[in-house]
């Protein structure tokens, strides 16, 4: 992103790419709806594996999967979880955010860097997710109303909606 | 009764600052001095479509008046159940799978779902989110369709379902309107204007 440094790009970058963004948003809604003690569980393997991937992707290593369309299959999944207001057990949440965290880090590489901007871009990312993840799981939790619970499985059949249409087409016979 | 806590009263107004300003970015207009491209030409062209299309926004609207005439759970049932099979119509759009009678489809869901508010039906919970189910995917396909050639599918996908949903909440708002003895008399003609529109759409897609 130019302008603004490696480091605040980096930042950023979960916010432009919308893959990122769209499961970040839903899986902290899912956390938010299990409470604080799941956003306990869930964290520490969230922000070690994002590391991992983000370490990784430093040696312009490509995931072997198709990062962003299993990241939308991710997002399709937490938002029915959350319309259906049923957040799976605390270990599985667990393994859902390492899995998440390592596909968004593997996915955010850098290309014709230096080392020490690349070191930049990454730690950026790395606070820029962590960071939307916590502000996402932070609404969602204080969301106790009946209308505010409400409004949240409704955000959740959006997402859901948004990434099974994509899949869809990324799955679509070619014509 | 129990005091209200001044913790949750600090974080319910909070979240009530944080969902206004929220509203206020949707509302915003931007400034169009350049052309929109990429991301946010596929947000936008997304976001119009339903919004271009009256059938489309009778047909919305009518299920977020319809829900809220039908009261308790349906309020919030029919607007999570509209996407979720919307999509699936979507999907059928996108993978090329032809629909017969998408337009006449759309227009009988406007013609239905407004009778259904002119009358203040109120079926068992299960046909009425049946019904706005079946609907919804001819909506969806309609949507569906138009996807492959977007800009960014999923900036446009976003886009039209946000949109959607917000068409959902124009019908719920209004229909705040049946408090009053005057406001259920209004939700009732809008059920008829949309009825009405429903039948003219008809007309024009036979």
């Amino acid at each position: 992103m130019a302008g603004i440094g490696e480091f605040y790009g980096g930042i950023l970058h979960p916010l432009v790419v919308l893959p990122h963004i769209l499961v970040l948003l839903v899986f902290g809604l899912l956390l938010g709806q299990r409470g604080v003690r799941a956003m306990r569980f869930a964290y520490p393997p969230f922000v070690l594996a994002l590391m991992a991937g983000l370490f990784i992707a430093g040696f312009e290593r490509q995931p072997a999967l198709p990062a962003e369309t299993v990241l939308l299959l991710l997002a399709m999944v937490c938002g029915l979880l959350v319309a259906a207001q049923r957040p799976p057990p605390e270990p599985l949440l667990a393994c859902l955010a390492g899995g998440i965290a390592l596909l968004i880090g593997m996915d955010s590489g850098v290309t014709g860097l230096e080392r020490r901007e690349t070191f930049a871009a990454l730690a950026g990312c790395w606070l820029g997710v962590v960071l939307v993840l916590l502000v996402s799981a932070g609404v969602a939790e204080m969301a106790h109303r009946h209308w505010q619970r409400v409004a949240l499985r409704v955000l959740g059949s959006w997402v859901t909606a948004s990434a099974s249409l994509v899949l869809a087409l990324a799955f679509a016979p070619e014509t | 009764m129990l005091a209200r806590e001044p913790d949750e009263g600090i974080l319910a107004m909070n979240l009530h600052k944080l969902l206004l300003t929220a509203l206020l970015l949707l509302a915003a207009a931007g400034a169009h001095a350049h052309q929109a491209t990429g991301v946010t030409g596929g947000f936008v062209s997304g976001f119009v479509h339903p919004i271009l299309g009256w059938d489309h926004v009778a047909a919305m609207v009518a299920v977020g008046l319809w829900g809220a005439v039908l009261g308790g759970s349906a309020i919030w049932l029919l607007p999570v159940v509209f996407p979720l099979v919307m999509a699936f119509g979507g999907a059928l759009g996108v993978m090329g799978i032809p629909l017969p009678s998408v337009e006449i489809g759309i227009a009988v869901s406007a013609l239905v779902l407004g009778t259904m508010v002119l009358f203040s039906a109120r079926p068992p919970l299960w046909i009425a989110a049946l019904l706005v189910g079946v609907f919804a995917i001819f909506h969806g396909h309609a949507h569906g369709t138009e996807l492959p050639d977007a800009v960014n599918p999923l900036a446009f996908s976003i886009g039209f379902v946000l949109a959607t949903g917000l068409l959902h909440l124009c019908g719920i708002l209004i229909s705040l309107l049946s408090r009053w003895r005057l406001g259920r008399a209004l939700v009732r003609a809008g059920g008829a204007i949309i009825a009405l529109a429903g039948t003219l759409f008809l007309l024009r897609a036979l």
